[in-house]
């Protein structure tokens, strides 16, 4: 049984008088440990895939199983847990919590898990040691780089220790040079063993996955090993 | 827990970055817990002094018989006067002779006199004759010397005990023990001095003369009635001693039973009781003025909350997107109209004490601190936080995560 398995996945919105169809019937297996790159022009259908597959959303027809569990018909306090448990989200606009400290942003994950206030704290400062950011703790999102804050949220994605990572145009709001490292970043966590899906409209950024997933008008187009 | 913690604290934060937002916002709690505080404060302190008062002048363990009872009606109150007779000794002997419940009775009147000693005079003083019983009532002591023995009273000496503020403005730090006053134009040797009782509601308890009933008497005259104080043996048995001293009186008084009976009998607890009728009416207007500041609070803290979910739209998206549940989302936003809502009531304690102090300090009115009115302001507004929080804690429970971190 793969990590992933998606099979005829459908969504369709109603949009005013007419109906959206956003994904027509999407098939794909993930296994442990891939890195997976997902590209396709806009309205191709990548945003609506990739709520399905972080559990933001639930499909009109077809069926998702994460990790041995369906999760296409669950309900929305089950899918909330799903998603503290088994998805790490990083964010092209980062997400973090202006108010909170770095740390606390780190530990929020852990919060809705129900974690105790010690182990949260350790647990997130080990996390924000995986991103190289253990001087940064306290520090507030305003007082960190563009690319600090990515760091903060991939550590925030990880706390948790989820199965898989899911990535949202993770450069697009950053330069080049960090942008590039924040590419390092995810490299070098697909080596620890990690699961990971970065949506992307960047060539360059698909290339450091295993495969590219090309999506058009709702469907597969292509599925690329690099 | 620490969820709540950590909205509590959030709450606090943004009530802290928002002070004026936050201030407008928990007007409503604000007026409504000061009105509540310094009204109820007050009163309290009104009950307090206005009880002192009563049980100083009626004591707690004794009944009051007097020609006119407590009577709210004023046409009635005037045909009372019109028609009964004055009380006498022969009443305060009858009620003696009838009860074996009764231990004393002692007769009273009271004239506004003057006094004076070495040219220094106090027009207006309440000079009191006491019957030769008085000594067994509790309300009569002295700080110095002695009380008037029974026997001066019997034997109608010109012997008084004076009140402080007597002692204080006529001898001006002068031993006032075996020095002549002269009451109108009698002259009382002083034997003792009361304790200071103090002022209520501005008005001093310590300017008063007790003299023997009959000195009192030749200096006004006999036609006064009396006041009589009637102590049971066993202050439970304060009911059968009052029903027992009404029959006697209307044995003495030849009254037949359609007659109704023509003098009035009363407890320091029936005087209480108009008080604190009176004072009722106070507390309805009070709960209509709260209740209104009240609602009107809450639906500022509901709109000001739906205005705070908008703005946070995205921040309640990335929550749920990190594993927040609906109830999560709904007790961080309920969490934080109570705090927001709370901290207004608590601004509104500490304001009403200030209004009570400020008025304690500037009118003779006293005020008390009642800790009920603490536990009410807390909790009125906690609750108003609660229920006026529900609306917008449901809303932003139902966003999508998917809208919320969509939106920009």
């Amino acid at each position: 049984m793969s990590l992933i398995e998606v099979e005829q996945l459908k969504k369709s919105y109603e949009m005013g008088s007419e109906r959206v169809h956003a994904l027509r019937g999407v098939d794909l297996q993930v296994e442990k440990g891939e890195y997976v790159a997902i590209m396709g022009p806009s309205g191709s259908g990548k945003s609506t895939f990739l709520n399905l597959l972080g559990c933001l959303d639930t499909p009109t027809s077809g069926r998702y199983v994460l990790n041995d569990r369906d999760v296409s018909t669950m309900a929305e306090d089950d899918l909330a847990q799903v998603r503290n448990e088994e998805i790490g989200f990083v964010f092209q606009t980062f997400n973090l919590l202006a108010r909170a400290t770095a740390l606390q942003n780190v530990e929020l994950p852990l919060v809705y898990a129900g974690v105790g206030a010690d182990e949260r704290r350790s647990r997130a400062e080990t996390a924000l040691e995986k991103v190289d950011l253990s001087d940064r703790v306290t520090h507030r999102p305003n007082e960190l780089s563009g690319g600090q804050r990515q760091r903060v949220a991939i550590a925030r994605a990880l706390v948790n220790n989820p199965s898989i990572l899911l990535a949202d145009e993770p450069t697009g709001n950053l330069d080049s040079v960090t942008g590039a490292e924040l590419l390092g970043l995810l490299d070098s966590l697909h080596e620890k063993g990690h699961t990971l899906f970065v949506v992307t409209h960047e060539r360059d950024v698909a290339k450091h996955a295993q495969s590219i997933v090309q999506l058009r008008d709702g469907q597969i187009e292509t599925i690329e090993r690099v | 827990m620490s969820l709540f913690l950590e909205a509590l604290w959030l709450a606090l934060d943004a009530i802290w970055s928002h002070k004026l937002r936050s201030l407008l916002t928990v007007m409503g709690n604000i007026v409504a817990v000061t009105s509540i505080i310094a009204v109820v404060t007050l009163i309290e302190g009104m009950n307090l002094a206005v009880g002192d008062a009563i049980t100083s002048e009626a004591g707690a363990d004794a009944f009051m018989i007097e020609r006119v009872g407590i009577i709210t009606d004023e046409d009635e109150a005037e045909r009372a006067r019109r028609l009964n007779p004055r009380i006498t000794i022969e009443d305060a002997l009858a009620v003696e002779g009838y009860s074996r419940d009764v231990d004393a009775v002692m007769a009273k009147v009271t004239q506004r006199g003057r006094v004076t000693y070495r040219g220094r005079e106090m027009e207006r003083t309440q000079i009191e004759g006491v019957s030769e019983d008085y000594i067994s009532f509790s309300n009569y002591g002295v700080e110095e010397g002695r009380l008037i023995t029974p026997t001066e009273v019997r034997r109608r000496r010109p012997v008084a005990v004076i009140g402080w503020g007597v002692a204080d403005r006529l001898f001006e730090g002068e031993d006032p023990l075996d020095k002549a006053v002269k009451v109108e134009d009698r002259h009382f040797r002083v034997v003792g001095v009361s304790a200071k009782k103090g002022a209520i509601f501005g008005r001093s308890q310590d300017e008063f003369v007790i003299v023997p009933l009959g000195a009192h008497q030749r200096i006004f005259g006999i036609r006064r009635s009396l006041s009589l104080m009637v102590k049971p043996d066993d202050p439970g048995g304060m009911l059968e001693a009052m029903e027992d001293a009404v029959v006697a009186l209307r044995i003495e008084r030849q009254l037949k039973p359609a007659e109704e009976n023509n003098f009035g009998l009363f407890t320091s607890g029936t005087i209480l009781g108009l008080w604190e009728a009176a004072t009722s009416g106070i507390f309805a207007v009070l709960i209509g003025v709260v209740a209104l500041s009240l609602v009107v609070g809450g639906i500022v803290i509901m709109n000001i909350m739906l205005m705070l979910v908008t703005e946070r739209t995205r921040e309640i998206g990335l929550r749920k997107a990190l594993g927040a549940r609906r109830r999560d989302i709904v007790w961080q936003i309920l969490a934080e109209s109570v705090t927001l809502s709370t901290v207004g009531g608590a601004v509104g304690i500490v304001l009403g004490f200030g209004v009570a102090l400020a008025i304690e300090q500037a009118t003779p009115v006293p005020a008390a601190v009642a800790p009920w009115s603490v536990a009410l302001g807390i909790g009125m507004t906690g609750g108003v936080g609660l229920v006026f929080g529900l609306y917008p804690a449901l809303r932003a429970a139902r966003l999508s995560p998917i809208e919320a971190l969509r939106k920009d």
